[in-house]
């Protein structure tokens, strides 16, 4: 495909005209939609945890991992009954950041290739938008744990 | 302005002021009449602790040998909090050296400090096996790492 | 006949006996659900996937078509259609319940036309005497296979167009009375280097303008020769980029002359951000809507130019631009035309 410098002129003039009529994204109202959204969804996950250390014998220290179930659970059930993806028009990355948003693109791929079969429909393709996520995360905590070592052993920390 | 934006604004500022305000005084000391469960080094402990600007409430329990210390501080401070709890920690140490020492600012261990404290005064917890069992017990969910 | 480079003029006229338009839950809430046939409730219509749904929609638009039209499936002699979906299969596994002889095509949103086309040019030539010509597009199948899964939250900018759930077809025959199909002109792949899959109406407008201004200079008449220029799918964007594109080639359109189906179809409550799309869009669209509206003497001559973006997930990951097409074909009332 040619670089944006080598298009000719004609293209060039075409991409000018597009970008004059093109619906620009509202950029500071979905920052600001997000933030709320992102917020919101935090703010519930602390009335979880705070649920969790109140009414059970769970710590701060291991109050976390129950707290991302149980909203795992609740992005399960949105997602099914078709309030995600609305939510998520509606703000954007307020909900695609927090584990919720994780959860809702692994939970909305296997719902959607169950009519393929469970080993090569659901199996195959529940991280197909969520591997990146895993892939990079893992790799990259591998990067900053090896340069941590690295850091430490020459007496940096 | 439409009513939901109002009554959603109203609320967001209800919310914020709420969060926002500080949380309230510093520990509230108290007696136990009991000689073998004897929370006077608890009382001194709550002292030292309570003396710092970043704590908002302590709770303590202690047996002869062993010591539990579970404070709660400022929000501002919550990220020099590794720094606050082995401030903590040493300033303990100094003061109870023959004893074993356990501190935390985890919020259930709070809560547990403080229920210990009210089962202590309430007379509930009443021999000295009772207490050793119940500060093992914090002792155990203070190294709980899920 | 051939007129200019790649005009068909069709002086047999072929004529379009009767038309069928079916659509899912969203059609049949929206501005025009009054001209469609058959309206269903449920996205799946009760199969067990999108994609079945999709050849059902399909199935159901032919049945009608021939019932209006008082005719059997065994005697039609093609059943030239196409969609979105991987190799085209919701149109040959219709084509398999119809029995027909089958030409499978993909011109992505642009097929209406590129079957109109196809099929009157064979009719004009006597090569056939019946031809079922249609299309059809599911929202959920095509969302995912070119975007992401239908439940996943990721937010759509307002560039972006909603894929009409439905299929439209047309019964066409070298004799009867209804609308003819005059001429066409046949698009030339036009990419002007748009990247963006979110932003469909900016890649497709150029291909309008090219195929409308080549239609107009071959088939020599001007714009004022039709009472309607109507597009398949460019949407708001796409819209506008066209019409002031076709002013600065010296031709003035308004919105009483010229109009787009994909802007037409859905009402503003329906979050569809800039417009239906989809090889129904277009389909339903003319085969319902507009039709009539000739079939009551309202427009005598429409210019039906549907458009169509060739692009596939993978082009799009390799960093290909979007190539687009666009088929005219033009469709005026019964006995009064040229």
């Amino acid at each position: 495909m040619a670089e944006k410098n080598e298009q000719s002129p004609e293209v060039q003039s075409y991409q000018k005209l597009q970008e004059k009529h093109e619906l620009k994204r509202p950029l500071l109202k979905n920052c600001l939609k997000a933030f709320l959204i992102g917020g919101l969804i935090c703010l519930i996950g602390q009335l979880i945890t705070t649920f969790y250390i109140n009414f059970f014998n769970f710590t701060e220290q291991t109050a976390g991992n129950p707290t991302v179930a149980t909203l795992i659970f609740l992005t399960m059930l949105a997602t099914g009954f078709g309030l995600y993806d609305r939510i998520g028009q509606f703000a954007g990355a307020g909900t695609a950041v927090p584990v919720t948003g994780f959860g809702n693109a692994v939970i909305s791929s296997a719902i959607e290739h169950r009519t393929e079969g469970f080993i090569l429909g659901v199996g195959t393709n529940m991280l197909k938008l969520a591997g990146p996520v895993i892939v990079y995360g893992v790799f990259s905590a591998f990067v900053i744990g090896l340069i941590k070592t690295i850091v430490i052993k020459l007496g940096g920390l | 302005m439409t009513r939901t934006l109002r009554l959603l604004s109203l609320t967001l500022i209800l919310l914020v002021l709420f969060g926002c305000s500080n949380s309230g005084t510093k520990a509230d000391l108290q007696n136990v009449s009991n000689r073998d469960l004897d929370q006077s080094d608890s009382i001194r402990a709550k002292e030292t602790l309570s003396s710092y600007k970043e704590t908002t409430e302590v709770h303590a329990v202690n047996t002869k040998d062993k010591l539990f210390v579970a404070f709660d501080i400022l929000h501002r401070n919550r990220f020099n909090m590794e720094e606050i709890e082995s401030r903590a920690r040493n300033d303990l140490k100094e003061l109870f050296p023959n004893k074993k020492i356990e501190v935390s600012t985890d919020q259930k261990l709070v809560l547990e400090a403080q229920k210990a404290e009210e089962r202590l005064t309430q007379k509930k917890t009443d021999s000295k096996h009772n207490l050793d069992n119940e500060i093992d017990n914090l002792f155990k969910l203070a190294h709980k790492k899920a | 006949m051939l007129q200019g480079q790649r005009t068909w003029i069709f002086d047999n006229k072929p004529v379009i006996l009767s038309t069928a338009t079916v659509g899912g839950p969203d059609e049949a809430a929206c501005n025009i659900s009054k001209d469609f046939d058959l309206l269903h409730d449920d996205m799946w219509l009760q199969q067990s996937s999108f994609e079945k749904a999709q050849t059902m929609m399909m199935e159901e638009a032919c049945d009608i078509a021939l019932n209006k039209a008082s005719l059997k499936a065994d005697e039609i002699n093609f059943f030239i259609s196409g969609d979105l979906t991987n190799q085209i299969t919701p149109t040959t596994f219709a084509a398999k319940t119809l029995e027909t002889a089958y030409l499978g095509l993909f011109s992505a949103c642009a097929t209406v036309t590129q079957s109109l086309a196809l099929s009157a040019f064979l009719i004009n030539a006597k090569g056939a005497k019946y031809i079922l010509s249609g299309t059809s597009s599911h929202n959920s199948a095509a969302e995912r296979q070119f975007r992401y899964p239908t439940e996943y939250g990721g937010q759509k900018p307002p560039t972006s167009q909603y894929t009409v759930t439905g299929a439209g077809c047309a019964l066409l025959s070298d004799s009867g009375t209804g609308p003819v199909v005059t001429s066409a002109t046949i698009g030339k792949i036009v990419d002007m280097g748009i990247t963006d899959p979110f932003n469909m109406g900016g890649a497709m407008a150029p291909a309008a303008v090219d195929t409308i201004m080549t239609h107009l200079r071959e088939r020599k008449i001007d714009a004022s020769y039709y009472d309607l220029i109507l597009t398949g799918d460019l949407g708001e964007i796409g819209h506008a980029i066209s019409k002031e594109m076709l002013e600065s080639e010296g031709i003035k359109l308004d919105d009483s002359n010229y109009k787009d189906c994909g802007m037409t179809i859905y009402n503003e409550e329906q979050a569809v951000n800039a417009g239906g799309s989809g090889p129904a869009c277009a389909a339903v669209t003319t085969y319902g809507h507009f039709i009539k509206k000739i079939q009551k003497g309202e427009l005598k001559r429409i210019l039906l130019v549907a458009t169509g973006a060739l692009h596939s997930p993978l082009s799009m990951n390799q960093k290909d631009s979007i190539p687009a097409i666009a088929h005219a074909v033009s469709i005026e009332m019964g006995s009064d035309s040229q």
